[in-house]
């Protein structure tokens, strides 16, 4: 959020009670939140649909979890005391304000939630680190090189490199199909 | 003396089995000390406004205060861990988010548990979906731009 609001980066992934200092202070904004329906607590922020992404949809869960083995009897009575939390207007209230809504699932329900986000991400994942194609690899390889010869400082017995007849290309910039410059000029 | 020695280390293994599990009494008049509750991420974050609400208003309703205790680390896989290999008494409990389930399993190598597995689900507390933020001057004005 710091590296946003100072200009380090342009585009940041959070959620509302993260942002909400720098948007009410006019330091960022919110290009939209990633669901099918407004939030609640700030309607006004378009969803990611109206803001021309449709699909784009992504909501992070929290829950409370406990090591395998523990009695159901304590899970059920846990379980028991957030649904009657969930419930509560003054609780819904104060979540709110951090852009949190209640989500009330049985355990069951959760668990199923728990394998079907795991099952989603691993398509995900593997979808997104397949390798590089070896003419891709092949390139990188040699813009890497270039770098590397740029950086090396030039052998001490090295010929001078050889005067060009003609200036390179760079050194005199050309100007984009757009450059306003150029018809001036002419 | 090495049969006596073993006689006593099964007795003592026997009694362990049948004295010291956690018995269905114990469950029933649970909770009877405070609760821990291992939060993955560091204090003062997101996670850490359902940590407060819930450990307030579940502590408050059980009857034994609810002490919040933030793992952060390792993507949250320290705090997942923790919660994972603490003793199954209903005295250790912890609150995550979707990519300690979801995610990290994929893109870390090193995993010592299996979140899917070694931890049994309670109950989502909240959703919060994502926003694209972008600082205010910037100039795109919908995501299409």
């Amino acid at each position: 959020m710091n590296d946003l609001v100072g200009g380090h980066i342009q585009l940041t992934f959070a959620g509302w009670g993260a942002v909400r200092g720098p948007v009410e202070a006019g330091l960022a904004k919110v290009l939209a939140v990633a669901q099918s329906q407004r939030l609640k607590a700030v309607p006004q922020l378009p969803t990611s649909a109206e803001a021309g992404l449709p699909g784009y949809e992504f909501a992070t869960w929290f829950g409370i979890v406990a090591p395998k083995g523990t009695p159901a009897l304590v899970i059920a009575t846990l379980a028991r005391h957030i649904h009657a939390m969930q419930d509560d207007p003054d609780i819904q209230r104060s979540l709110a304000e951090s852009g949190l809504e209640p989500l009330k699932e049985s355990p069951e329900q959760f668990g199923a939630r728990m394998r079907r986000d795991y099952e989603r991400f691993r398509d995900i994942v593997k979808r997104q680190s397949s390798s590089p194609s070896n003419g891709r690899r092949l390139a990188l390889r040699r813009r890497l090189r270039c770098l590397i010869r740029r950086l090396k400082p030039p052998h001490p017995f090295a010929r001078p490199p050889r005067r060009r007849s003609r200036p390179p290309d760079h050194a005199t910039p050309r100007c984009p199909p757009s450059c306003t410059r150029k018809a001036a000029a002419a | 003396m090495k049969w006596l020695r073993y006689g006593c280390a099964i007795a003592a293994v026997a009694a362990a089995a049948t004295f010291g599990g956690p018995s269905a009494a114990s469950a029933q008049d649970y909770p009877t000390r405070p609760i821990r509750l291992l939060v993955v991420t560091a204090a003062g974050g997101l996670m850490d406004v359902a940590a407060r609400v819930t450990a307030e208003y579940v502590g408050k309703a059980l009857g034994q205060s609810i002490v919040i205790e933030n793992r952060p680390g390792g993507g949250g896989n320290l705090g997942a861990e923790a919660i994972a290999k603490a003793p199954p008494d209903g005295y250790t409990i912890g609150l995550i988010q979707l990519g300690n389930v979801a995610i990290n399993p994929h893109i870390y190598a090193d995993m010592t548990f299996d979140p899917l597995n070694d931890l049994v689900p309670v109950a989502p507390v909240t959703s919060s979906p994502i926003l694209v933020v972008a600082n205010a001057k910037a100039r795109p004005t919908t995501c299409g731009s």
